[in-house]
């Protein structure tokens, strides 16, 4: 029987493996170690098993005459709405680090605040890595654990929800079939979907200031100026040397000509990249932030409903020292607007870059 | 390093992840010992402060296992 895409189903690791190599275990009580993740495309993970042969070798023929499985790998993309429990979930494997805090445990004790911060790489080169899974009816089982992510993007379009992207990069390690029974089956290990608030582009609160000292600020939504906005994060991963000799990370564990599976996954590099278009009102400052390469501080700030007292559900997307790298004017509905790219900046004094503060009622990303 | 909990910081406990390191900070006035990499990083959020030199502290090394998730 032909098996409809309209079946599919993801699930994702609640928190982090432990490490990279160790794959995240079902559980069948509270908390459960896995949650349901609802995404709008259509596409399953691209697994890639790789083979090498002996053609060239002296075999007597043109064709070769062995092959054998070299290594294997993962790649996926995913796209979602924007949520305050879930995007938690993405920005901690994009971004690298998160800290935890109540900001008010007495008054509103079901308010928590995470801060994420890029990857410090005096302190470790490896990302959190997750452990995912897809099902399609009967057809398609697999489980693949030590999932990094290589880029997320969120990006507000219109007033409606705001977009997220993910590009996943595996282990290769693909389990098949995975262990995941789906509840409401007895003894299920994958809990129903948790309810999600979500942000929207009619929540944003977009504005530009002087860096540090916030002075200056252009406040883009007091006069409904912004048409797009997006920030990208991307991380360059050290794919091919996540490949290691000596590791014995097979496919199969148990056969060691099952092919290698990566026993790690290092961060070479991370950048933020933001776009926004507003539109041009007479005597915009724009051009001449970018002429005088002004040092900026860019946020984006989404709020949602209430949670108690004075706290909202809340996303704020902060770049601290940057600086425009381009701005151009456009056509947008017959309007002039302007296309402006961030370019994110290091401040050595203070340390500061790009930061995500998530409010919300998630007590942790980690535990 | 020794580090402590800013003054002006509203509660008694911050959970840490940096990559695949998990780090957890209780207690106010409590000195923590982290390594100058992970203080650095910590001080730079905020919530933390450098404490004197001469303030016995807790060290904080990784988290090495899991642990048992917190209740709400």
């Amino acid at each position: 029987m032909p098996v409809g895409i309209q079946q599919r189903s993801y699930y994702m690791s609640r928190i982090p493996q432990a490490d990279y190599r160790t794959k995240k275990p079902f559980n069948t009580s509270a908390p459960y170690n896995f949650v349901r993740i609802l995404v709008e495309d259509k596409d399953l993970a691209n697994y890639q098993p790789e083979t090498r042969d002996d053609k060239g070798y002296s075999t007597g023929s043109y064709f070769a005459s062995d092959v054998y499985l070299f290594r294997h790998g993962l790649s996926s993309t995913k796209r979602f709405d924007v949520s305050s429990d879930q995007i938690g979930r993405w920005l901690l494997p994009a971004m690298g680090a998160v800290a935890t805090t109540q900001p008010d445990a007495g008054g509103n004790p079901t308010v928590y605040k995470h801060v994420f911060t890029p990857l410090d790489p005096n302190v470790t080169l490896q990302p959190p890595a997750y452990t995912f899974g897809e099902k399609l009816g009967g057809g398609v089982d697999h489980l693949f654990p030590s999932i990094c992510v290589k880029k997320l993007r969120i990006s507000g379009e219109d007033v409606g929800r705001v977009k997220g992207e993910v590009d996943l990069i595996g282990s290769g390690k693909r389990i098949d079939p995975s262990g995941a029974i789906f509840s409401p089956t007895a003894s299920f290990n994958i809990p129903g979907f948790a309810s999600q608030v979500y942000f929207a582009g009619s929540q944003l609160a977009l504005r530009v200031a002087d860096e540090t000292s916030l002075a200056n600020p252009i406040n883009y939504c007091s006069n409904l100026r912004v048409n797009t906005w997006s920030v990208e994060i991307n991380r360059t991963l050290a794919e091919d040397a996540g490949y290691r000799q000596c590791a014995g990370d097979f496919q199969d564990s148990a056969d060691p000509d099952s092919g290698a599976v990566r026993s790690e996954l290092l961060q070479t590099d991370f950048d933020v990249v933001i776009n926004f278009q507003v539109r041009v009102e007479s005597g915009s400052a724009e051009y001449t932030a970018l002429q005088t390469q002004k040092k900026l501080d860019w946020k984006a700030d989404l709020t949602g409903k209430l949670i108690s007292g004075i706290y909202n559900h809340k996303l704020t997307l902060n770049s601290l020292f940057s600086a425009y790298k381009a701005v151009q004017v456009g056509n947008q509905d017959d309007l002039a607007v302007f296309n402006i790219e961030v370019k994110q900046l290091f401040n050595s004094s203070t340390g500061n870059s790009f930061k995500a503060e998530l409010i919300n009622t998630t007590a942790s990303y980690v535990v | 390093m020794k580090i402590e909990f800013a003054p002006d910081f509203p509660g008694n406990d911050v959970e840490m992840l940096i990559g695949d390191q998990r780090f957890e900070f209780h207690g106010r006035g409590t000195p923590f010992e982290v390594s100058e990499e992970v203080g650095a990083y910590c001080l730079r959020l905020g919530y933390f402060v450098a404490t004197p030199t001469e303030a016995p502290a807790v060290a904080v090394a990784p988290t090495a296992q899991e642990v048992a998730p917190r209740k709400k």
